[in-house]
């Protein structure tokens, strides 16, 4: 199995503040890979760089083991553009047959299968097509001629929840079925709910790649604690893995990344009249992310 | 009608290509119907045509004044000379900036190019199409000459009219390829119509006054308006030089376009352009 998504190095840089530094990002064979990060870090950049829309300054950026560039590669492909636009007065199956065609053999073999499943009414003109409806038949012409790969870049923006999560159980369905996924995402809770991966991408550089579940134990819990008689400060500010805790006349404010085993003692020396948690955060370890390049700024 | 670009590019076409034949037919038509009054009087107009100057006749594209009122003269100055090679020029124009340039600016660029479609493929293909659909409006202009022919008496060699009809073919090809060339070059869609724009309001007044000025001669066969009709085609027949000199041009600025758009990004925005900004970028 050649590997799926390799990027060496690559650099592709747009002028002042917009592309992608010095790229390093390999997607497993088989896995769903979720591309976090806000709108402008890159995101579209790296994926379109990958259907060979547009070429790298610097490194190396290879396909399935080949490169965009051979029409063959992009062959095994799927993608759904990030801002997608067609041809307004083309009819929706008509624009899959056109896609299809241009694919060769099988190019739409799909095409009236997922477009049944997730409710698209292939008869209408592209251009009466509600926002969520265009989404879904960028989404089919991605995945109609059962590609290996599929990148998507930001596949569920402008869909209601209930597509939302039809478009989920599809992505688990081809996942089950070893297609690899990459897809981009400003939306954690997406992220969350479909990859087993996770690359974080700020301002052009990636700043973490890692398993979901192991970013998942260093997300933050935030705490909230109402004790029955009161404690100082003292007690938790300086505990492992415990920040920002902060006490109002009785009660506990704080967040804790990682085990709250430290936490839970210092508390249990104190009667303790109500415990509220919120369950691990990733946004707000996400947002670390984001607001880590606002304070190198200021370094 | 979609099983690669050109058939698909036709079929966009469509409905708009069978309104420039319909102005087509229309302008030949009603040109036509004027000829029988021409005729009769034509001693008269002769006459008054003796006391027109030189530099008069010359930009309002009369060649030869002698033979201005027989049928061939009169569909020279009245459809050929001007509208005709405007008409075919202006549609290769548009749909040569549209070819690549206005798949990007439209953003459709995206769901082709992903395709194994190559770039190369879509230069050519996009082509074909224009140059069939310039194909369209020269047999539009053909049949159409070719009714007036037997409408109104004309008598114009019909061999004669199929080459007036290829040299205009082959005008708004020679546009439609340098339309491209530019935007698949830039990515900038009414940067190319512009270029085109210019190129040819430019060449065709060096074309049309080059015979007045001495120095200016020498360069009208800079101008693609000079092999459209230097050769008088509905007079004289095809000029063979003349007309591989046009294929030869567009085939060469298809080469252009094929190198310009391999190694360029698609639909960012089009090339930066040394223009300053206006306003928040």
């Amino acid at each position: 199995m050649p590997i799926p998504v390799r990027l060496t190095g690559v650099t592709k840089s747009y002028g002042k503040a917009r592309g992608v530094i010095d790229l390093d990002l390999e997607v497993r064979s088989g896995e769903v890979f979720g591309y976090l990060g806000p709108n402008g870090a890159g995101k579209t950049t790296t994926i379109r760089m990958l259907v060979d829309l547009i070429r790298p300054q610097r490194g190396k950026v290879e396909v399935l083991g080949g490169s965009p560039t051979d029409p063959a590669v992009r062959r095994r492909v799927g993608y759904l553009p990030g801002e997608v636009e067609f041809y307004e007065h083309m009819g929706a199956g008509d624009l899959l047959t056109y896609i299809g065609n241009l694919r060769g053999d099988g190019g739409a073999g799909l095409a009236g299968e997922l477009s049944e499943r997730i409710d698209l009414d292939l008869s209408r003109r592209i251009g009466d097509l509600s926002k969520g409806n265009r989404q879904k038949l960028a989404l089919v012409q991605a995945l109609m001629h059962r590609p290996e790969l599929v990148i998507l870049d930001e596949p569920t923006s402008g869909l209601d929840p209930l597509v939302q999560q039809e478009v989920y159980r599809l992505l688990d369905e081809l996942s089950g079925g070893g297609v690899t996924i990459f897809f981009s995402s400003h939306v954690l809770s997406e992220v969350e709910r479909v990859a087993d991966r996770v690359g974080i991408i700020r301002e052009g550089r990636l700043v973490e790649v890692e398993e979901l579940e192991a970013l998942r134990q260093r997300a933050v819990r935030t705490f909230e604690v109402v004790f029955e008689d009161s404690p100082t400060i003292a007690e938790f500010e300086n505990l492992e893995g415990v920040r920002s805790a902060q006490l109002h006349g009785n009660t506990l404010h704080c967040q804790v990344i990682g085990s709250i085993d430290q936490l839970l003692k210092a508390v249990a020396r104190h009667p303790v009249r109500n415990l509220v948690s919120h369950g691990a955060d990733l946004e707000a370890l996400f947002l670390d992310y984001y607001r880590g390049e606002e304070a190198g700024h200021a370094e | 009608m979609l099983n690669n670009v050109i058939l698909k590019t036709l079929r966009d076409r469509r409905r708009s290509l069978t309104w420039w034949v319909v102005g087509i037919f229309g302008y030949l038509l009603g040109i036509g119907a004027f000829y029988p009054i021409v005729a009769e009087n034509r001693g008269q107009f002769e006459a008054l045509l003796e006391a027109y100057p030189e530099e008069l006749l010359a930009i309002m594209g009369v060649a030869e004044r002698e033979s201005l009122f027989d049928p061939v003269g009169f569909i020279q100055v009245e459809a050929l000379g001007w509208i005709v090679p405007l008409v075919f020029a202006i549609y290769g124009a548009v749909q040569g900036a549209r070819a690549v340039a206005g798949e990007e600016e439209d953003g459709t660029i995206d769901l082709v190019m992903a395709t194994p479609l190559s770039r190369s493929g879509l230069v050519w293909q996009k082509l074909l199409a224009l140059v069939l659909a310039e194909m369209v409006l020269g047999a539009a202009l053909f049949f159409s000459i070719a009714l007036d022919n037997l409408l109104f008496d004309l008598e114009i060699p019909l061999g004669h009219v199929a080459a007036a009809a290829l040299m205009a073919v082959l005008l708004g090809v020679f546009f439609g390829s340098l339309a491209l060339a530019v935007g698949a070059a830039t990515g900038l869609r009414g940067l190319s119509v512009g270029a085109v724009s210019f190129v040819a309001a430019g060449s065709y007044l060096v074309n049309s006054l080059g015979g007045l000025v001495e120095g200016m001669k020498a360069l009208k066969p800079l101008s693609p308006f000079y092999y459209y009709d230097s050769s008088n085609p509905l007079r004289n027949g095809l000029d063979v030089q003349h007309a591989l000199v046009l294929a030869g041009l567009a085939l060469l600025l298809l080469g252009v376009a094929l190198l310009a758009v391999r190694s360029r990004d698609l639909g960012v925005g089009g090339m930066r352009l040394p223009v300053p900004r206006v306003g928040k970028a």
